[in-house]
């Protein structure tokens, strides 16, 4: 009896180092979406100078797609860090596809304002030019 | 492990980013060879940096399914792959910067030469 209540501490120790290993390999890849989202913020501060200096249309779809972009680096921190709750709820692989799959409308939006916006100000200064 | 068909999916997946930042390299080309400056160099700079980033994610899952094969642990194959994340994240970066700053080149450009398309009185 007293063997087994050893064993069965042992186990949930174990268990415990085990989850404890996984939250800290989150924490660690967690690190990667770092330098993105502060490529973005930078983006982001330089669209909001450019829009208050009287910037058009141009600017103003800078600032959405900066906007959209840093909003998808955030999303996909939150998913990196719930993954280890996902994984616990035994999903399946196809839920869990699913539910990543989720900042692709987001992404898509961003990177659709953000080549409207180079086209624009590009194409506009072209006009100027001409 | 992943399969074949998750390396298809994955590869069908990146190709719209793909084929987007070789349109702006292409678009960035066509503006340099019609008169453009050192905007257009910046863009076509982010484009191409942006389309390496993009091609880089495919050699991540390489990496991490050959070291599991190798027999390495799960979490040395994650801390190795996080490295390589993080480094592909940087050049990233790098290219976003780059195009957010073509993006200011040419916005402080139109406002330091309005006058130029007016006609003289």
């Amino acid at each position: 009896m007293e063997k087994d209540n050893k064993r069965g501490a042992a186990g949930v120790l174990n268990l415990t180092n085990k989850m404890d290993t996984s939250i800290q390999v989150v924490e660690i890849s967690l690190l990667r979406y770092v330098p993105e989202l502060v490529a973005w913020v930078i983006g982001l501060v330089l669209a909001i100078i450019m829009v208050r200096q009287g910037g058009g249309k141009a600017e103003k779809l800078l600032l959405a797609g900066c906007s959209l972009m840093f909003l998808v680096g955030i999303i996909s921190v939150l998913l990196g860090s719930m993954t280890p709750w996902l994984l616990e709820q035994r999903i399946s692989a196809q839920e869990f596809g699913l539910i990543r799959s989720i900042s692709i409308i987001p992404s898509l939006a961003g990177f659709i304002c953000l080549i409207l916006a180079f086209f624009v100000r590009f194409k506009t200064k072209k006009q100027e030019a001409t | 492990m992943m399969g074949i068909f998750e390396y298809l999916m994955f590869l069908l997946g990146s190709l719209p980013a793909l084929a987007l930042w070789i349109a702006v390299i292409i678009f960035g080309i066509v503006m340099l060879k019609r008169g453009g400056g050192r905007a257009e160099r910046f863009l076509i700079a982010g484009g191409s940096i942006k389309l390496l980033g993009n091609l880089l994610i495919v050699p991540s899952f390489m990496i991490m399914s050959w070291l599991l094969r190798m027999d390495y642990s799960v979490e040395y194959a994650n801390t190795v792959n996080t490295g390589y994340g993080i480094f592909r994240n940087i050049v990233s970066m790098a290219g976003i910067i780059c195009l957010i700053y073509a993006f200011w080149v040419k916005f402080n450009t139109r406002n330091t030469e309005p006058v130029a398309s007016l006609p003289n009185n």
